[in-house]
């Protein structure tokens, strides 16, 4: 569902590449979870994929459409969640919530999708207030609850853990599950070991802007080892820095 | 077309909105009611006595195109300021780059909330100038459908302009690690070379011309943005290119249209070529060469002052409202007291030249030096959701206040020691320098200026705008920036007013000259002076308070 082909991007006036050559296919149906320590090329490689940011060398289809020359039609099949929360603060979330609908040309069923997120994340009650008054954790799910009220082929949220609490974290998980299980991709970016543990599919590590590993977690224990995600984590991280020096 | 409605009123409804749990107070609206009413009335007022002799001169057509082109002027130089920051340097740049919607489209919702925003700027000049105008000189009816279509289109011309030259300055801001301080010099210099290359062209004229043609000048000034003559001599009805009366009219509203139309199709064009990888770069982050530096350690009230001029300098937004002053205040100075030039040379004006020419420059400096200078009337709410930061650090509240003030002292001291300076080399290169009235005059704007400081870093400390996305919503919305505005005019009024009152009183009742300006400024100053220490007295009882009861 997602191509991504030997991907490299350099910012202005580095000498190293922010990604390098990166190449992953994610499949209908699958959550990947992007693992990698800060700096490592995460968000870059996000931004990628939804349009945001153009890329040296390298190729990105989403449900077939080229990211760079086919980007209106490759961003209606993603929805996208960023790092910094729903910007239309002076919204309400209904308002907020149709925007979003209006943007993706999404009909009347609308009101069915948008329901059953409100209820999944219990927000219901606070969805005709302006989102300048919601909590973090609530402008983090009013954020998802847009991006998902297109009900987009690939789900890509960056960093979507940070903030919520336990309740509000498994209610996402459910939610993230669900829509991969409707044979969808979900792609994440997270820090927390243990989420990505439990809820990927697959994982992929990015270390220094190059994808040192993917698989599923068996397939990534068989080859580095027993250990729990974290300890391999450590130990990717490590021996690629003993690599650099 | 829908998306793009769509986009402008999501976005226009993001900027109008009031924060929620704020409430305005009735002080509010009386000051933005107050300025408005002022702008409008100085204008319309002039118009309204001199409109009948404007028109029996036969140069109602020049002064119409002189306010359009003066509604055009103001619009292109805030329009910059509103494109750099709210299209180019926006924090949801990204966010609309993800949605599919292409990127013109976004570019152009974004222009046309700009406009909406900035178009109630020009027309509280222009229109009740022009109406004024119309109607003391006896207008056609097509002068009202040109006031209507000029009001309107003016500011778009001035936006589409804007838009065109913004694409070149970006992209070169673009290349360097400090983008936003870039920007910042590159929309002053922008804006002090329009107003300081317009006023030079209007103002030049053939040396062999002897005395002063005024209907001359105006129209080698009308006639510098030509669309907007053509337009005002629509309104006119005044012939202009053909002999035939009825086409020329028709030619000149042509050509008017024609102007908007090509730079619509310019801007769309250049929108769609360049706006998407423009948007694109400023994601980009060039790298540093931090290796190179050492570390420099500093008291905590230098500390926090150098943060404050890094958070100032490096935001194109912030840069150009603060630090504009410094720039244009001693160019207008010295460009409106040129302008009364010859006027000083009459043998009949000699004996209150001196006191015309300080005027001007007093009027200026206390107006500009003061009102443009917005830095501490923004202190607390540039710091925007990271103002929560400042609440933890183990540094006093008014140790904080401190650093701000201090800041917005040294800016405002520079703006005006650098006009007094300008101002008196002029006022000796016409040989009616009174440096005695010089150094009272720079005594006094200095503590007119600190005691503003003190007034508005306590007013944005009461009521910060600390939930701003962009950081211009942190100043458009923020009516506490206009009262230096009001203060000023106030103050140059009051000054003005009572010099010449003395003046005279003096002059008829004792035959002394040239000593009433000095005692009144004296006196004025020493107010100045109780003005700054009561302020100083007030901050000092209000910081700590004002500060402990905010939150983001």
């Amino acid at each position: 569902m997602v191509k991504i082909r030997n991907i490299r991007k350099n910012y202005a006036k580095s000498t190293t590449y922010a990604v390098d050559g990166l190449s992953l296919d994610l499949n209908g149906g699958e959550i990947f979870g992007f693992l990698g320590p800060n700096g490592a090329g995460k968000t870059t490689t996000i931004k990628m994929i939804t349009g945001i940011l153009p890329f040296e060398e390298g190729e990105i289809t989403v449900c077939g459409y080229d990211v760079v020359k086919e980007s209106l039609l490759a961003k209606k099949e993603i929805g996208y969640v960023t790092d910094s929360g729903v910007l239309f603060e002076k919204l309400t979330g209904r308002e907020f919530v149709d925007f979003m609908a209006d943007v993706y040309d999404v009909g009347e069923e609308r009101k069915e999708r948008a329901e059953k997120l409100l209820s999944a994340f219990n927000l219901t009650s606070a969805f005709d207030n302006r989102i300048e008054t919601y909590s973090h954790g609530m402008k983090q799910k009013i954020a998802i609850i847009g991006a998902l009220v297109h009900n987009p082929k690939v789900l890509v949220l960056d960093e979507p853990m940070v903030g919520l609490d336990p309740q509000s974290a498994k209610e996402l998980k459910d939610i993230m599950r669900a829509h991969a299980d409707a044979g969808n991709v979900v792609f994440f970016s997270t820090h927390v070991l243990d989420t990505a543990e439990k809820i990927c599919d697959r994982i992929g590590i990015i270390i220094k802007g190059k994808l040192v590993m993917t698989g599923t977690l068996d397939e990534i224990r068989s080859a580095k080892g027993d250990g729990s995600l974290e300890d391999i984590f450590i130990a990717v991280a490590s021996e690629k820095d003993k690599a650099e020096v | 077309m829908k998306k793009y409605l769509l986009l402008t009123k999501t976005l226009l409804s993001s900027f109008f909105r009031k924060t929620t749990g704020e409430k305005k107070s009735v002080s509010h609206f009386l000051i933005v009611g107050i300025i408005s009413a002022i702008l409008a009335c100085l204008g319309a007022l002039v118009f309204v006595l001199y409109g009948g002799v404007l028109g029996q001169l036969g140069i109602v057509t020049e002064i119409t195109a002189l306010i359009f082109d003066f509604g055009f002027i103001a619009m292109l130089v805030f329009g910059t300021i509103g494109i750099f920051s709210y299209i180019y340097f926006s924090k949801d740049s990204e966010f609309l780059m993800s949605l599919p919607v292409s990127p013109s489209t976004v570019y152009l919702s974004k222009l046309t909330a700009i406009y909406v925003q900035e178009v109630s700027l020009t027309a509280i000049f222009t229109f009740p100038s022009i109406l004024a105008l119309g109607i003391s000189s006896a207008q056609p009816f097509t002068y009202y459908i040109m006031l209507v279509l000029g009001v309107i289109t003016v500011p778009v011309c001035a936006l589409l302009v804007s838009s065109i030259i913004s694409v070149p300055l970006v992209y070169l801001a673009s290349f360097f690690k400090k983008k936003g301080a870039i920007s910042g010099i590159i929309l002053i210099i922008l804006a002090a070379l329009i107003m300081t290359v317009y006023m030079t062209i209007s103002l030049s004229r053939p040396t062999d011309m002897g005395a002063i043609n005024i209907v001359s000048v105006l129209q080698t000034s009308a006639s510098i943005l030509y669309p907007f003559y053509c337009l005002a001599r629509f309104g006119a009805l005044m012939p202009g290119l053909l002999g035939a009366y009825v086409y020329s009219v028709v030619l000149d509203l042509g050509i008017y249209l024609a102007t908007i139309i090509v730079l619509l199709i310019a801007t769309i064009i250049i929108s769609k070529k360049t706006y998407a990888p423009t948007v694109l770069r400023q994601s980009e982050h060039n790298v540093s060469r931090s290796a190179t530096k050492t570390h420099v350690s500093s008291s905590v009230l230098k500390t926090l002052m150098k943060k404050e001029w890094r958070e100032l300098y490096r935001n194109s937004s912030f840069a150009f409202q603060c630090l504009f002053g410094v720039v244009i205040t001693p160019i207008l100075i010295v460009v409106y007291i040129v302008m009364m030039g010859d006027a000083f040379l009459i043998p009949e004006m000699q004996s209150i030249s001196w006191f015309v020419c300080w005027a001007i420059g007093f009027a200026m400096l206390t107006l500009l030096g003061s009102s443009i200078n917005i830095c501490a009337f923004t202190a607390v709410s540039r710091e925007g959701k990271t103002f929560v930061y400042s609440k933890t650090i183990p540094v006093p509240y008014y140790t904080q206040m401190l650093a701000k003030i201090l800041l917005s002292n040294i800016i405002g001291g520079i703006t005006i020691l650098l006009s007094v300076i300008s101002f008196t080399i002029t006022t000796i290169a016409y040989g009616i320098a009174r440096p005695f009235l010089m150094i009272l005059t720079f005594v006094f704007s200095l503590l007119l200026e600190m005691t503003l400081i003190n007034i508005g870093v306590r007013r944005d400390l009461k009521k910060p705008k600390l939930n701003w996305v962009t950081p211009r919503e942190a100043v458009k919305n923020n009516f506490s920036s206009l009262i230096p505005m009001l203060v000023g005019m106030l103050a140059s009024v009051l000054v003005l007013g009572a010099c010449v009152g003395i003046e005279v009183w003096l002059t008829f009742s004792f035959g002394v000259t040239e000593i009433g300006a000095t005692v009144t400024l004296a006196v004025f100053t020493a107010l100045a002076g109780l003005g700054f220490f009561l302020s100083t007295l007030g901050m000092k009882a209000s910081a700590e308070k004002y500060y402990a009861r905010l939150t983001v």
